[in-house]
């Protein structure tokens, strides 16, 4: 099974409808977001839903509460925060990243009980797609202040239920890479929206296969123009 | 190569004896002497013969704590007590109350005066080894702050510093400075014989992918630099140009944001060369360079200086090698990969803390089957491996005292390095070498004194 992963998209429509193809050409089975999808969030997934492939969708903090309404009008968009949902092989779990709080603290004894209540209902194999990273891991902030702004709820969950695979975003400049947290494989994809002010941290997108033994391995992929000489590569996107 | 052989004997050379004297007739001293010239005997019997009433030695790495365990059994028998952070907080009271000399690191000294274990004012003589490392600002400010704030009170104590020479005099004035102490050193034609002497080698490993990327690289981190020297600079921060690349936090919340970007910039742009010339090549998968077809490519192909290192260490099989990397993550990497082309090898990092297990590993490198040990920096100080016939630098650093120190492990043999050829590493090399011939000279012509 192959899933495509992105986040922190920002209503970067040109990116979404790259990312589309990819997904076609990848023949992936269904799409995650992990949050951030707005300004124009409507837009963005309803494009996305003509690949008429699932996708799992959680809210990030740049998104605003009503947006949950706009996931329910779009055919193929599911809201999985707070949710337990089968995908086959393995289940998904979903927490969005506080939604309309900026740049604010997020409420860490409700996301706590939210993930207990999931956690307890899941019967095989989880994926986590949370939009804040576990605290300490990949989450640090640089653009505002240098500070680890994750969330120490969801460090304390994987840690409790050792989830397979944890997908987060939210913090650019730890995007594309991967950490372990116990036996828990956690992967920062931000961005895929096209950031001027730092192209190195943008147009990303994950690969992820689930092999018959439950087995997850996941790769970067990139948006980018591959055509070019190695040293304009270089100097455009390294 | 003239060598000069260690025996066990417990009696003073006549430089020792006379530097001795000199630390006990001043206050503070930093005494400055070459690797292999008895700086720890020379503590030791400055500890016997003062008559202290309660000493304290303080150290900056654990592993240095072996050596001096090692000197202490031949010269003060069963009166050195170790406090280390296995034990508990009750038992390492009762050592600082009821132990006449006691053996520490800085750091556990620190956490231990903040609790209340121990007090400053109990002790009349602080020893503090590699006292270069403890004070001045190799240690990147870390262990300069704990240091002030374990002994910056301390005015009613003898303080003797012990380092090796061979750094810049601008910098070696800094650390008597911080130590409010005179330095004791003997004329350099009497300890001449101790100072071993190097083979150079630089093996250059040729390919052109990484030739070409590093070019590129290059010149994107001496644009993005300046940019970030320029802002440093309009922002009021006094900064050397070096000292960019080591921005601490709350320096970096007084510069402007483009500056601020510019600099995490610059920080990516170095951990990608860093990856490229000496990483793990899979790692570079989640890369974008994996996208470009050359790129994947490269990945994709056999590590070339992996290669290179394991003929050298097919060819030197009967050699003991020291191989030092800058990083745990690349040590590991090397000894898979040295596994795997039939090569064994053993490891030592910071993760092996057990005082005994490193001792294990270390005597087998010393006495045993072990002939190849890849080390991070944790072996660069206090651990003498006279069997050993080279050091290669897998990667090195650009400080030369901290490069020095690294080689003097083995006491004269040959110091090695594989770089790729047409890459940034060559003028790092070439530099580095000029800089060590360049303080040698200054204390061969000078003396050290």
């Amino acid at each position: 099974m192959r899933l495509v992963a992105a986040s922190d998209i920002h209503g970067d429509y040109a990116m979404t409808r790259r990312f589309g193809m990819a997904t076609l050409g990848l023949k992936a089975s269904a799409i995650i977001i992990a949050g951030d999808i707005g300004p124009k969030t409507d837009k963005v997934l309803s494009y996305l839903s003509k690949l008429e492939i699932p996708i799992y969708t959680v809210l990030g903090n740049d998104d605003f509460p009503m947006d949950v309404y706009i996931l329910e009008d779009i055919p193929y968009v599911l809201n999985i925060d707070g949710k337990c949902i089968d995908i086959g092989p393995v289940e998904i779990i979903g927490l969005s990243g506080n939604p309309g709080s900026g740049l604010a603290p997020p409420d860490e004894k409700k996301m706590e009980v939210t993930l207990q209540k999931a956690f307890t209902r899941a019967s095989k194999p989880v994926i986590l797609v949370s939009h804040l990273p576990p605290y300490r891991i990949l989450d640090l902030a640089t653009r505002h202040r240098v500070e680890h702004i994750g969330s120490k709820a969801v460090r304390k969950v994987i840690e409790q239920y050792k989830p397979i695979l944890c997908v987060c975003g939210h913090v650019h400049k730890d995007g594309g890479k991967r950490a372990f947290l116990k036996d828990t494989e956690i992967i920062n994809i931000a961005a895929l929206e096209n950031e001027k002010a730092s192209k190195n941290q943008s147009r990303r997108f994950a690969v992820i296969e689930i092999d018959e033994k439950k087995r997850c391995t996941s790769t970067f992929d990139y948006l980018i123009n591959t055509d070019l000489a190695l040293e304009k590569f270089i100097r455009k996107y390294v | 190569m003239k060598r000069q052989k260690r025996e066990i004997q417990l009696k003073l050379w006549e430089y020792q004896k006379h530097i001795v004297e000199k630390a006990l007739n001043k206050r503070n001293v930093v005494i400055v002497l070459p690797q292999g010239t008895g700086k720890t005997v020379i503590g030791l019997s400055l500890i016997k013969e003062g008559n202290f009433k309660k000493t304290v030695i303080l150290v900056h790495r654990k592993n240095l704590i072996n050596s001096w365990i090692e000197r202490a059994d031949e010269w003060l028998p069963r009166r050195l007590f170790v406090v280390d952070a296995t034990i508990s907080d009750e038992e390492k009271r009762e050592i600082y109350n009821s132990k006449k000399i006691v053996l520490t690191t800085v750091q556990l000294f620190r956490n231990n005066l903040k609790k209340c274990l121990v007090y400053l004012s109990d002790f009349d003589l602080i020893m503090v080894d590699e006292c270069a490392e403890t004070v001045a600002k190799y240690s990147g400010g870390y262990r300069k702050n704990i240091f002030y704030e374990a002994l910056g009170r301390a005015k009613h104590a003898k303080i003797v510093g012990l380092m090796p020479p061979f750094m810049r005099r601008k910098r070696l004035n800094g650390v008597t400075q911080a130590l409010r102490a005179d330095i004791i050193s003997v004329p350099f034609a009497s300890v001449k014989d101790f100072i071993p002497e190097y083979k150079t080698s630089i093996i250059e490993v040729h390919d052109p992918f990484v030739s070409r990327v590093d070019k590129v690289l290059g010149r994107k981190i001496r644009r993005l630099h300046s940019l970030v020297y320029k802002g440093c600079r309009e922002c009021g921060l006094n900064v050397t140009r070096e000292g960019i690349y080591h921005l601490k936090e709350r320096e970096l919340d007084r510069l402007d944001e483009r500056t601020q970007k510019s600099f995490w910039k610059l920080r990516n742009v170095l951990d990608f060369r860093q990856k490229l010339l000496y990483g793990n090549k899979m790692r570079l998968r989640d890369s974008r360079l994996y996208k470009h077809p050359e790129g994947r490519e490269w990945v994709g192909s056999p590590d070339k200086k992996i290669e290179k290192l394991v003929e050298l260490l097919k060819i030197r099989a009967k050699d003991r090698v020291l191989i030092f990397c800058k990083f745990k993550e690349i040590v590991k990497h090397l000894k898979k990969e040295l596994q795997q082309s039939g090569v064994h090898s053993t490891i030592i990092t910071g993760d092996v803390s057990r005082r005994e297990k490193r001792k294990q590993i270390m005597d087998r490198f010393r006495f045993g089957d072990s002939y190849v040990l890849v080390a991070t920096d944790v072996l660069d100080a206090g651990v003498d491996i006279p069997q050993g016939d080279a050091v290669i630098h897998y990667t090195f650093s650009w400080d030369s005292y901290k490069h020095r120190q690294k080689n003097e492990r083995i006491r004269g043999g040959e110091q090695i390095f594989i770089i790729y050829a047409n890459s940034s590493e060559v003028k790092k090399v070439e530099s580095l070498l000029k800089e060590m011939r360049r303080i040698q000279s200054e204390f061969v012509v000078g003396g050290l004194n």
